[in-house]
């Protein structure tokens, strides 16, 4: 000690925390550390119990420490860090300082070499519906009610039990023919085209190729160009349900009709039963209906019959001859009392003035008229002197003589 | 293999038989007699179809345990 305590003016003598604040100030100033890619083995992964992730990522020569935070460890990283997986990462590498060591702390995370499969698969969707495979125009109706079901599945997937619970639910008069296939893998499209051409020559009414959930990875099979292209060649209508809503492959592009889901696949399938019952009991009312309507129309077109053949009877006839003859004889009466009324009328006028030209009339007024010899004297030059005449008033007759 | 095609009618057979009845029994003026016995076929038909319904169950045929017997 004492020997060193000589030079300790000049040595400059660093805290642990220094040291490690020092480190974290240089790699942060390594933009490359910021935002990077890390390809690697994943071993020895722990969940803490706030829920973060951490593992080990190696290669053949060294290893570094890892994390993903709880808000990041989604189904998918989770699925991918299993011991052994070799993977991508995508995060930042900082220094943790109390600790002293340093870590790659992950957001995404991807299976390794696949780097660029969105990108192929982007190129492969876009060749194909260049080709028309995915055209409108191609997707067929699906039968309403279908008699036979073909199910492309797994036998042993929860996909299959979804889709005939739900078959069994809704119309279980179909009946299902089950091509099984492995859904998962490598192996798999050959298999699914396999299990999809076994249909195609026994010609269901209608096909389901189905798989439950999972990740990408295990969706992935369902983007091979061979499994896509036999899908859009099928005989019948063909109804994907490959994974969850969220999923979308190239088969669902190809088929007739894409479901979300295995189980809304089996719902498109078929008519529900409740529906096609409720159609029935419609049907027998129309049914009910039109009979009623027709013998309606019977009992009509025979009251109508009825009604001629009556007017047709002897019986009617003469009623109406006698109808005709009371007609008549009204219409003479009326005739008769015409003519008399006018003549009594044309009379009555007559007589009114007649009695309007009566000399009493004038007479009443004071007049009087002469007579002589028994005629009216119109003019005084008729008369001489000594004549006697009659002048006759209203009331009676006086002699007198003329002058 | 052994149980499909065990009766003749189908359910979709007799449904679309059956809606060729009303709508026959609808547009056209049948007489009488023909009528009654569209009625009585419709009636018939309609019954059938509820039956199948109900009794109804699921048939699964596994493809590759076929080919293999």
């Amino acid at each position: 000690m004492e020997q060193f305590g000589f030079f300790a003016q000049e040595e400059k003598i660093f805290t642990v925390s220094d040291i490690n604040k020092l480190i974290g100030g240089i790699v942060k100033a390594v933009p490359d550390f910021q935002d990077c890619w890390v390809s690697g083995e994943v071993s020895k992964v722990s969940v803490s119990m706030n829920g973060h992730c951490y593992f080990t990522l190696k290669d053949n020569v060294s290893e570094m420490r890892a994390v993903v935070w709880k808000s990041n460890f989604n189904a998918k990283i989770r699925g991918l860090l299993t011991q052994g997986n070799a993977i991508e990462a995508h995060g930042y590498v900082s220094v943790y300082e109390r600790g002293g060591y340093y870590q790659l702390t992950i957001d995404s995370v991807r299976t390794k070499g696949r780097g660029n499969i969105y990108e192929e698969l982007e190129k492969l969707r876009k060749k194909l519906a260049a080709e028309g495979l995915f055209d409108e125009e191609k997707k067929r109706p699906l039968p309403r009610i279908p008699r036979t079901i073909g199910v492309v599945t797994s036998p042993s997937g929860a996909a299959l039990q979804d889709i005939l619970n739900t078959l069994r639910g809704r119309w279980p008069l179909a009946e299902v023919w089950l091509s099984p296939a492995s859904v998962q893998g490598d192996g798999a499209p050959p298999e699914l085209i396999a299990s999809l051409l076994r249909l195609y020559e026994l010609k269901p009414d209608v096909i389901i190729l189905a798989r439950g959930g999972g990740s990408a990875e295990d969706l992935w099979c369902f983007n091979d160009e061979a499994l896509v292209r036999t899908v859009a060649a099928s005989p019948v209508p063909i109804i994907t349900g490959v994974g969850h809503e969220v999923d979308f492959t190239l088969v669902d592009y190809a088929s007739d009709h894409r479901a979300p889901t295995p189980t809304a696949a089996a719902v498109h399938a078929v008519p529900s039963m409740s529906d096609v019952l409720a159609e029935l009991g419609g049907a027998e009312q129309r049914l009910d209906r039109a009979m009623d309507s027709i013998i309606n129309q019977h009992w009509q077109a025979l009251d109508i019959l009825e009604k001629r053949l009556f007017t047709q009877s002897p019986e009617t006839k003469i009623q109406n001859e006698k109808r005709a003859l009371e007609q008549m004889t009204a219409r003479l009466k009326m005739l008769r009392k015409n003519y008399f009324e006018t003549r009594y009328a044309a009379l009555d006028g007559l007589e009114k003035r007649l009695l309007a030209l009566n000399p009493e009339n004038v007479m009443k007024r004071g007049y009087a008229f002469v007579r002589h010899q028994d005629k009216i004297v119109t003019s005084a030059a008729d008369l001489t002197a000594g004549d006697r005449i009659g002048i006759r008033f209203i009331d009676g007759e006086k002699s007198a003589l003329v002058e | 293999m052994n149980e499909e095609t065990e009766n003749k009618e189908t359910f979709e057979s007799a449904y679309k038989k059956l809606d060729e009845i009303v709508t026959k029994m609808e547009k056209e003026s049948l007489d009488l007699e023909a009528a009654l016995k569209a009625f009585e076929e419709g009636k018939k038909t309609a019954e059938q179809c509820r039956k199948m319904l109900e009794e109804a169950e699921l048939k699964l045929k596994d493809l590759r345990q076929a080919e293999n017997d």
